[in-house]
């Protein structure tokens, strides 16, 4: 596929296919899913009706290529795209600057290639404005001639030559490959978007350009016009190309999640066959074999635990970035990272049938479910395009048939019609406001993967968090101490014990403890350590006896619990995981840990709250403690208990109330609802499946910044609106100059009406100058300007995105990016 | 229905429209007079105007232009009402024709930018190269039924 087009004619042929229930193609994913009726229509009937449409079908059993072949082809098209705008610029270069100065500047034209590398130094006699630039860029031209003139004057005298050789023709064979080799996608395009009934941006280019070109060229060879439109046909392809190539490097390819997921795959596995262990690939375990998994290795599929235990980094699905603690009878999910211990684990789900696989598939699917987002330009010219072709007719209806003109001269007010009409501009609008706006973002760490994401961003109604890792910093860490009453100890040094015990522990909290006592110093060795699993640790401590256990632990050593019960019961509530700490068999303290929010997450909310967006947070937990971190953060509505499956569900329940939802997540797990969601904000810090389904990417890990990028890219959707208006302003104001319309209002038969002439008497030489364009056609001069005057302003108005700075930024995180560089 | 399938259709109307409104509306169609007027007009060296910057015909004749171009970079003849717009090459010379059809004072201005100078110490140029066309109303020739 090569268009967003393209999708549609798929979607709209197939669908009349006998046979055929529904048919969504998705354009940015390159895939489609089709419903049908086996009775009534075949695969490889449908194979074969999209074959004949010029499509290849590539079905997902089928789809073999590696990672490295999708990689390179990637590059290719980018290579191509690439190479495509410098020979358009190349090509395009004097013809357009030739042109165009001369138009704008009024300079005189000289033709003939042996007249032009001869011509003088130009004298300088006008010192107004005008006379001045055209002094400049006549000392210019003046400049360029002089190295072919010595390069010509080897093989023949330059001033007495013996043939002439006019320049038109070089600009013609400069043109004509610019028009129909590098332009051809824009033809292709164009064919397509016609087939399916749409008007598309490329359909106007194809218009207004060929009009352009095939004036120029037949005007050129049979009737001596006195102004092709070369220039005209040559800037507008070079620049919509330059514009297109920017935006293909700005895009993230859609595809490339699905291959971050697909990398994630253990490649072998140990299986125990026989009483032998062997060294299989993945694809051939099969369900209920037993596969062994040594410390460091990643877990192959999905299973039980039936020996051994283990602590397991399950980052990549879950996103919680401790490791869980697993032993038999316990699930393990593939792809999943075993840490430690070496254990064994039936297979009940392999090959398609894995949570990865599973995960794949709602991204795939959720990829092929989006509704493309219409590029502005296109959604103009749906009704630009038949506006002006219809007004091009008109024109020329009017000037033949009513207004008396003869054949020719009508038929060029409709030619100068099509050919004003279509911007250079045009191309600009859109990609100098997405690469400033783009480059803005990433200058605060924020990246924009193409204008989609921008598209989106500032029209979100809801905002959706995942809790861990997003919210959250993902681990757990020390929050509250509580001394108790009769302690033998003082805080710090009750610190100082636990944190020197937990040394010997493998449990993932003991690392928050530990934290928490290197950073008020050195810890101390600890000698007689023991492990009661599942209840607690003991050891010894610079000759004190130090204890740390849950409550089915301080039961059993039978402490007297109802003296710290309501501050218990309160760290409970706030969803804290509470240990107790006895030194020398004395209750001490009571130590709580939580997951801490990230930096900055309560003032992004607020300012989220502020901007009027839903906020949302999304959690595997149970309630309590989603309802507890929400409180928090000052979140409103929590979906808790949310299996990683079910992620994509919640956010399509949101879509389904109309809203539209911007997802923020980090984990595989919040893949298929990045992908699901109308925008996918990826947290930086999360795996790079994420990051790849994502269309915006937090580096920094800051949640404000999903406030930055929101407000930015409002700002640079305006920018292209604006620029839009420019692009189109100034052309759209020229097409009734084109057809000739002014000339009712400044002239009657021939006659300059009487305003004109007070105009003009009373302008001096400017006065001359209206007046003359006030009584002629459409002149190249006005072309001209409109075309630099629209290009300009597009430019500059999308380089003011550059002052743009988040109100929420302070100096310090600028600095902080400018380190990180 | 397909937008272009609707596109079509509306020009054809136009069109439709323009030829009933030209077969119908009674306009009277211009007679030829059969005669020829030839002018020769100069573009002199660095003078920025038509020599001679007026030419009078009767509506109906057939108008013979020759035009000397004396500079050495290009000129251009544009007569709008009339579809003429032509280069005249650097030192080059045009021919051109056409039929008076429309009386009027039409311009005929130079439509390639050729710089501008000091003529006879005032500034002269580009803009200032123009001329005009006097096309007489045809009364006394009878409208062909």
């Amino acid at each position: 596929m090569h268009c967003a087009s393209c999708s549609i004619l798929i979607d709209k042929l197939v669908g009349k296919q006998p046979g055929v229930t529904s048919v969504k193609t998705s354009y940015g994913a390159e895939k489609t899913s089709i419903e049908f009726d086996e009775s009534k229509i075949t695969l490889n009937e449908i194979d074969a009706f999209v074959n004949k449409l010029g499509y290849d079908v590539i079905r997902p059993e089928e789809e073999t290529n590696s990672i490295e072949e999708e990689e390179a082809k990637e590059a290719k098209i980018i290579l191509a795209a690439k190479k495509r705008v410098k020979w358009a610029f190349m090509l395009a270069a004097p013809i357009v600057l030739y042109y165009m100065l001369i138009h704008m500047f009024n300079l005189a034209h000289v033709h003939e290639f042996f007249d032009f590398v001869t011509i003088a130094m130009p004298a300088y006699v006008d010192n107004s404005i005008l006379g001045t630039i055209s002094y400049i860029i006549g000392v210019m031209f003046y400049l360029v001639a002089q190295p072919f003139k010595w390069i010509a004057s080897i093989f023949v005298d330059v001033h007495n030559p013996p043939f002439q050789l006019d320049l038109n023709y070089i600009y013609w064979i400069l043109s004509t490959p610019i028009q129909f080799v590098i332009g051809w996608p824009f033809y292709r395009n164009a064919f397509t978007a016609i087939r399916v009934g749409a008007a598309n941006m490329d359909v106007l280019v194809v218009l207004g350009t060929t009009a352009a070109y095939l004036y120029s060229m037949i005007g050129f060879l049979f009737f001596n016009i006195d102004h092709p439109f070369w220039e005209s046909s040559a800037a507008l392809l070079s620049f919509i190309l330059l514009g297109r190539y920017v935006e293909v490097l700005a895009k993230g390819k859609a595809s490339s999640a699905i291959k971050e997921l697909l990398k994630l795959e253990a490649k072998e596995a140990h299986i125990e066959r026989d009483g032998q262990e062997i060294t299989v690939p993945i694809d051939q375990i099969k369900e209920g074999d037993i596969v062994v998994v040594r410390p460091g290795e990643k877990i192959p599929v999905d299973g039980i635990i039936v020996e051994g235990k283990s602590h397991i980094d399950e980052k990549v699905v879950t996103g919680e970035s401790f490791p869980v603690s697993k032993t038999v009878n316990d699930e393990v999910i593939g792809a999943t990272i075993n840490q430690e211990g070496l254990f064994k684990f039936r297979a009940t789900k392999v090959g398609k049938n894995t949570l990865l696989y599973q995960i794949i598939r709602m991204v795939e699917e959720a990829q092929a479910q989006r509704a493309p987002i219409q590029n502005l330009v296109d959604k103009i010219s749906e009704y630009f395009v038949p506006a002006v072709v219809v007004l091009a007719v008109v024109t020329f209806a009017g000037w033949y048939f009513v207004g008396d003109l003869n054949l020719r001269a009508s038929l060029m007010r409709m030619i100068a019609v099509l050919v004003i009409s279509c911007p250079c501009a045009m191309g600009l609008a859109t990609p100098t406001a997405l690469v400033v706006g783009i480059g803005r973002a990433a200058k605060f760490g924020i990246i924009l993967k193409g204008g989609a994401a921008l598209e989106t961003a500032y029209r979100l109604t809801t905002i959706v968090f995942d809790k861990t890792g997003t919210l959250t910093i993902g681990k757990p860490a020390v929050t509250d101490v509580v001394m108790l009453p009769h302690a033998p100890v003082d805080e710090g040094r009750a610190i100082y014990l636990a944190a020197s015990v937990e040394q010997g522990s493998e449990h993932p909290l003991s690392r928050a403890i530990i934290e928490r006592g290197k950073q008020q110093g050195h810890l101390g060795q600890v000698v007689d350590f023991q492990a009661i699993s599942g209840m607690g640790i003991f050891g010894k401590v610079d000759g004190q006896e130090v204890e740390i256990g849950n409550s089915a632990y301080a039961e059993k050593i039978h402490v007297e619990t109802s003296f710290y019960k309501t501050d218990l019961e309160r760290l409970q509530n706030e969803a804290k995981t509470v240990v107790f700490l006895f030194v020398d068999k004395k209750p001490t303290a009571l130590i709580a840990m939580a997951d801490t929010l990230k930096p900055f997450a309560k003032e992004a909310i607020a300012e989220l709250k502020k901007m009027g967006k839903e906020i949302v947070m999304m959690t595997g937990d149970n309630q309590r403690t989603g309802d507890a971190i929400a409180k928090m953060v000052g979140i409103d509505r929590v979906f808790a208990e949310v299996l990683p499956q079910n992620k994509a569900e919640q956010v399509k329940i949101l879509q389904a109330e109309g809203k539209i939802v911007g997802m923020v997540g980090d984990g595989i797990n919040d893949s298929p609802a990045l992908a699901q969601a109308d925008l996918g904000i990826a947290v930086g810090s999360g795996t790079d499946v994420a990051i790849e389904t994502g269309e915006i990417i937090l580096v920094k890990d800051d949640l404000r910044d999903v406030v930055t990028a929101i407000q930015l890219s409002s700002k640079t959707i305006k920018k292209v609106w604006q620029n839009l208006f420019w692009a189109f302003f100034y052309n759209v104001v020229a097409i009734p100059v084109a057809a000739g319309g002014h000339l009712f209002f400044t002239q009657s038969a021939g006659v300059a009406l009487p305003w004109i002439q007070n105009v003009r008497d009373s302008l001096g030489h400017a006065g001359q100058i209206f007046f003359n364009l006030s009584q002629a056609t459409l002149r190249p001069e006005i072309a001209g300007f409109a075309m630099a005057f629209s290009s300009v302003s597009v430019v500059l108005n999308s380089m003011s995105l550059k002052s743009y700075v988040p109100p929420m930024e302070k100096t310090e995180d600028e600095t902080e990016v400018k380190e990180k560089k | 229905m397909n937008k272009y399938v609707t596109i079509l259709i509306v020009l054809v109307v136009i069109m439709g429209a323009g030829i009933a409104y030209k077969q119908f509306s009674g306009k009277e169609k211009v007679a030829l007079t059969g005669e020829t007027k030839e002018f020769t007009l100069y573009n002199r060296e660095n003078r920025w105007s038509f020599d001679p910057d007026t030419i009078t015909v009767n509506q109906g004749d057939k108008v013979k232009l020759t035009l000397i171009n004396e500079d050495d970079y290009d000129h251009g003849i544009a007569i709008d009402q009339f579809g003429v717009s032509q280069r005249i090459p650097a030192n080059g010379t045009i021919k051109l024709e056409f039929i008076a059809s429309t009386p009027g004072e039409w311009p005929y201005y130079c439509s390639v930018s050729c710089n501008s100078g000091i003529v006879e110490g005032k500034p002269r140029g580009h803009f200032d190269q123009i001329g005009k066309l006097y096309v007489k109303s045809q009364t006394t020739v009878t409208p062909t039924p």
